[in-house]
């Protein structure tokens, strides 16, 4: 008896071992069969095969919209999309498979931010097949233009696929429960409207530690432009920048008065998930905010987005929140022109419009028309002149850590005035 | 028996060659590493430029760097004395012979062993912990204390370190538990006979026959301080937070770089990873001379 259990335990192990030692592999066999059955003639990329290296996990929507996007593919063209989702993960894994020349025809990026680091080996400029598509036309003028400036070697090594931005996410009926119609644009009209939310009994904002650093970046962003505050952040200098002391200042009046909601800032997502308790109105986020919050809290809240504040026009007047990710095909793509197509089927049109819904994105064609809780992403994202980099506060890598605490202490309400606060940052550069 | 010193070596080189580079080339590969600057992880040794120290000159003068060694100090400092004492504890009253249920109050303790480490951490960080809902503001409240912010940046290391030690009391009581049960029952029963009450029996007896279980643990214990990688990220998941950040997380960071800072740095990530491997070996060896087991006889 014990050795039929050792046996089965074995057995039982066995089979965890294996089925743990399974790849993400993804492998798209679907075929429209009507569509085969009537083609004679052989199609534009018969028998062709693409590796597409996926940020997504499996089995998500935009993951199932990807493979359903890719099985028409195939019946249109021919070619096979072998789609693997790595997940989070993807970004740990890859330069390693890219660098050992592992088979990947076309792969995503996080965002420019990544794209830097990439070996130019990897990528292949795209320019002959923008100025013959005119994609260039199809998306943001802001993000081509990231993609050439962050390009390893020049021209444009991918297309845009999954824009964002950051900036302030609210519940429209809380909002206009306070009998506000027209959102503000600058830190005072803010502090008014925020005055006004208070008087009904609700807290303006939400504030998580995990995103405290991006809120107060763009706070000091604002107050002193983003490349003053990367310099300030690699080499200190704090207390001697009136910009920087205001914008303390002004966060701790603003948890003076109690515009941040109870426990905040709290840790990730306890305090953002306030907004579908009706405790919170708005956070500070990116684009999947919406969604994270409906999905932890099982609401559904009407969504509208709104520009972080301005201090004045002069100072970074020109600069806002807007990103994408990317999708890149790699130097060595056994078929550029199959990868081309693959890429505009993902990122324009009909694609596109399907892609962004389930990825619950704004379009990366512009021509398309956004989800209601996106509302006016779109004409947003087209007037972005210059990228805001929420991230600037803590670009010295060696005490980001150091200077999160400080910040997370401003919120705290440890110290009295934005000076004492901006000290105790220069006190970390010693 | 004749002996056939070609039979050894079939069965020794196999071993000698996974060991060789699974093992030895790696752990060669990152010394090497952390003197130079290269552009990835497995760049070619030709294409590294050489920094002499100036990988281990940056870590050192990093306030990231340094507060995660604090905390990995104080994990093994604090939270080894509270693990290694609670565990010990259980482990004295549950093998002792009239203790009624003990094979359940044992599975009971050893079972968040079981569980992942992150499924215990979130438990905590979400039930307990919470500000407005968690187990002990709500047990505080119905006596009318107000809620303690428990996440917060003062409170937050011990938040973790009290998980820390949730998580792995029940394996070292288990361990303690083997090592009480080795000892001969006629010792303690000569010693009940000399006159000796239960605390003369568990300071004059049992400690010092547990030298190399406690020895074994402290090992064990090490390991995780410098390992809680993952009780870092639970506790501070998206970025890194002074309360929590260790020199592992920290080498992850400089390693594969983050959305704050994306540039990469293997030679630095290199290198603190061979001060980590430096540190354990020193305590071990602490460890070694202070817990020395051959002065004991039975």
């Amino acid at each position: 008896m014990k050795k039929l259990i050792s046996l089965l335990l074995c057995v039982a192990m066995l089979v965890c071992v294996l089925a743990a030692c399974g790849t993400a592999k993804e492998e798209v066999t679907e075929v429209t069969e009507e569509v085969v059955e009537e083609t004679t003639e052989p199609l534009v990329y018969d028998g062709v095969e693409l590796v597409y290296w996926s940020g997504h996990v499996a089995g998500t929507p935009a993951a199932v919209v990807l493979e359903e996007l890719a099985a028409e593919f195939k019946a249109e063209t021919g070619c096979t999309i072998n789609i693997q989702f790595k997940g989070n993960e993807r970004r740990q894994i890859m330069p390693t498979a890219l660098e050992s020349g592992e088979d990947i025809d076309v792969f995503d990026s996080a965002g420019f931010y990544e794209l830097r680091t990439f070996d130019p080996a990897w990528i292949m400029d795209l320019t002959p097949y923008y100025e013959e598509s005119g994609y260039a036309e199809k998306t943001y003028g802001l993000m081509i233009k990231d993609l050439t400036d962050n390009s390893p070697e020049g021209g444009l090594p991918g297309v845009v696929k999954t824009p964002g931005m950051n900036g302030l996410w609210y519940d429209k009926a809380a909002i206009a429960a306070a009998g506000i119609t027209e959102m503000p644009k600058t830190f005072d009209e803010f502090e008014v409207m925020f005055d006004a939310i208070l008087e009904t009994g609700v807290a303006p904002l939400s504030l998580d530690s995990a995103y405290l650093a991006g809120f107060f970046g763009t706070v000091l962003q604002r107050h002193c432009g983003q490349d003053v505050v990367r310099e300030l952040s690699l080499n200190g200098g704090w207390s001697e920048n009136e910009g920087a002391i205001a914008a303390a200042q002004r966060m701790i009046d603003w948890k003076a008065k109690g515009y941040f909601v109870d426990g905040a800032p709290d840790v990730f997502p306890a305090s953002q998930n306030k907004i579908a308790l009706g405790l919170s109105t708005m956070v500070n986020c990116g684009v999947w905010v919406g969604n994270e919050i409906e999905t932890a809290m099982g609401v559904d809240i009407d969504w509208g987005f709104t520009k972080f504040p301005i201090l004045d026009e002069t100072i970074d007047a020109n600069v806002d929140s807007a990103y994408s990710s990317y999708i890149h095909v790699n130097e060595t793509c056994n078929n550029p022109d199959a990868a081309w197509d693959w890429l505009m089927k993902i990122v324009t049109g009909d694609g596109d419009k399907r892609y962004s819904d389930a990825a619950m994105t704004p379009p990366a064609d512009k021509t398309n028309e956004a989800l209601p809780d996106f509302d006016g992403t779109v004409e947003y994202l087209d007037s972005v002149e210059v990228c805001l980099d929420v991230n600037c506060a803590v670009a010295n890598a060696d005490m980001k850590a150091a200077l999160t605490d400080v910040m997370t202490q401003i919120f705290e309400g440890k110290y009295a005035t934005g000076l004492e606060a901006m000290q105790a940052m220069d006190a970390l550069y010693n | 028996m004749k002996k056939s010193k070609t039979f050894i070596a079939c069965f020794i080189v196999p071993c000698l060659i996974v060991l060789a580079v699974t093992y030895f080339y790696p752990v060669a590969r990152t010394l090497l590493m952390s003197f130079f600057k290269t552009g990835s992880v497995t760049a070619p040794i030709s294409t590294w430029t050489f920094a002499g120290l100036t990988n281990f000159k940056r870590i050192a003068m990093s306030p990231d760097f340094r507060q995660g060694l604090v905390n990995m100090l104080k994990i093994w400092i604090i939270g080894g004395i509270f693990a290694i004492s609670l565990s010990l504890l259980f482990a004295v009253i549950l093998s002792h012979k009239n203790i009624r249920g003990k094979h359940f109050f044992r599975a009971i303790v050893y079972l968040p062993n079981v569980i992942s480490a992150v499924a215990i951490g979130n438990a905590w960080l979400y039930y307990v912990y919470n500000y407005d809902f968690g187990l002990i503001n709500t047990v505080l409240g119905w006596f009318g204390v107000e809620h303690i912010k428990w996440l917060g940046p003062d409170l937050k290391f011990g938040a973790m370190l009290a998980a820390i030690i949730f998580g792995v009391v029940g394996y070292y009581m288990m361990v303690f538990i083997g090592g009480i049960e080795r000892i001969p029952e006629d010792v303690m029963e000569a010693a009940t006979l000399d006159g000796a009450n239960a605390w003369q029996k568990l300071t004059k007896i049992t400690l010092p026959l547990l030298k190399g279980t406690t020895k074994t643990i402290m090992t064990f214990w090490t390991i995780v301080a410098v390992q809680s990688f993952v009780w870092t990220k639970v506790f501070s998941p998206i970025t890194t937070e002074s309360s929590t950040i260790v020199p592992i997380s920290y080498m992850y960071e400089i390693l594969f770089g983050s959305l704050q800072s994306p540039e990469v740095d293997i030679g630095t990530g290199a290198a603190v990873g061979v001060l980590v491997a430096i540190i354990i070996m020193i305590i071990t060896s602490v460890i070694n001379r202070l817990f020395k087991t051959d002065d004991l006889e039975l």
